[in-house]
């Protein structure tokens, strides 16, 4: 999957970042299993009809998003927050390659 | 004006269903109190005050009421003379369908208030002090002609369509939002559970979820989109135990006449099974 195009959404007050994935193709759930490597807690709501997920790595970031959509939404925290959103993007992009 | 001490407030809490109860307010007066302060209709719950008891109760004990229409200007036809409401404060955005930045403040004839602002003096351009005259008095600066406009536009456009056709089509959307929601499982519902005594707001929480994650859910699967959070009024939430312990509130829906079919919100009938399908690596 490649990361087509990043957009920033806001600036949050408790020092979050909230920003927009947009990839080149649909979500699907083998894609969702492969960002999950990276977070400590992974939500997937698989009853609904088009699915919500929620990967979480508390202090660093929140990524959610609904299977079939081309978008996720990133909250990234800390200092570091763009080397994380590199490494999620490096993650996303690796999936690709394979 | 608390916070330089020049007040006092006594808060009266609600019940479940965001109702204040008159005997919670006849209970609160004390020997100062001029002024009691009440919203016509939740904006959490839709929950419509009687107003025109809390103003007999209000006036029986030497107050003043201030009535705070932002939710039900619009929708409920408000008779400020018949209820004898001292002051009542409204919102052009919402049910009255204007823009943003517009509203109004009826005062009673015969109630002086101190001006917020002054400056601009308009009709009497030659005078430096703000002129004592009505509606001047209290309209200081340039007035919000857009914002105006839109608010006579949103007022004919009531007035034209009726406003019982227009809660006709709302309440049919909150009876249609009510039957997808009540009963289910991992869905709290805030409020009543009817479209009985309630404007066309409603709030829910969803097991696992915080309320954020429930808007940008219902926006991306469903393309609804409702308001996530504390929607300003911290207070009823906490009455409703969704703040601070609930920490992230609630989402809540709201219909009004322009809101298309609400047919998609009857897929959301799968809501309530959700956290079944939730994983959850940490637990």
């Amino acid at each position: 999957m490649k990361v087509v195009g990043i957009k920033q959404i806001e600036e949050c007050v408790d020092g979050g970042s909230i920003r927009e994935f947009q990839f080149d193709d649909s979500i699907t759930k083998e894609f969702i299993d492969h960002l999950s490597q990276k977070a400590e807690k992974t939500q997937y709501f698989g009853s609904l009809p088009r699915p919500f997920f929620k990967l979480e790595t508390p202090g660093r970031f929140t990524l959610k998003g609904v299977e079939g959509n081309r978008t996720v939404q990133v909250k990234l925290f800390g200092s570091d927050r763009n080397r994380t959103q590199e490494e999620l993007v490096a993650l996303a992009e690796r999936r690709q390659e394979k | 004006m608390e916070r330089d001490g020049l007040i006092e407030l006594s808060i009266v809490g609600c019940d479940k269903n965001g109702a204040v109860s008159a005997d919670d307010i006849r209970a609160m007066f004390r020997q100062n109190t001029k002024l009691v302060v009440i919203n016509h209709a939740s904006n959490v719950t839709g929950e419509i005050q009687d107003v025109e008891t809390m103003a007999e109760i209000a006036h029986a004990h030497g107050a003043l009421i201030l009535v705070d229409a932002a939710q039900s200007a619009g929708c409920i036809p408000i008779d400020v003379e018949n209820w004898q409401l001292d002051l009542l404060a409204f919102a052009g955005h919402k049910s009255l369908y204007g823009i943003q930045g517009i509203g109004g403040l009826y005062i009673r004839p015969g109630i002086d208030l101190a001006p917020l602002k002054v400056g601009g003096t308009g009709t009497r351009s030659a005078w430096l002090y703000q002129p004592d005259e009505l509606p001047t008095k209290y309209e200081a600066g340039t007035p919000n002609v857009p914002g105006i406009v839109s608010l006579k536009a949103g007022i004919e456009f009531i007035n034209a369509t009726g406003m019982s056709q227009i809660n006709a089509a709302t309440n049919r959307h909150m009876e249609r939002f009510l039957e997808g929601l009540v009963g289910l499982e991992g869905v709290t519902l805030y409020g009543r559970e009817t479209a009985e005594n309630r404007l066309p707001v409603l709030s829910f929480n969803m097991k696992g979820l915080s309320p954020s994650d429930v808007g940008y859910m219902l926006e991306q699967s469903f393309g609804i989109v409702v308001r996530s959070g504390l929607h300003c009024a911290p207070l009823i939430h906490q009455e409703l135990g969704t703040y601070p312990e609930g920490r992230y509130a609630s989402a809540r829906p709201a219909s009004q006449r322009m809101t298309r079919s609400v047919s998609s919100w009857m897929q959301c009938d799968r809501l309530g099974r959700t956290h079944e399908g939730c994983r959850n690596k940490a637990n």
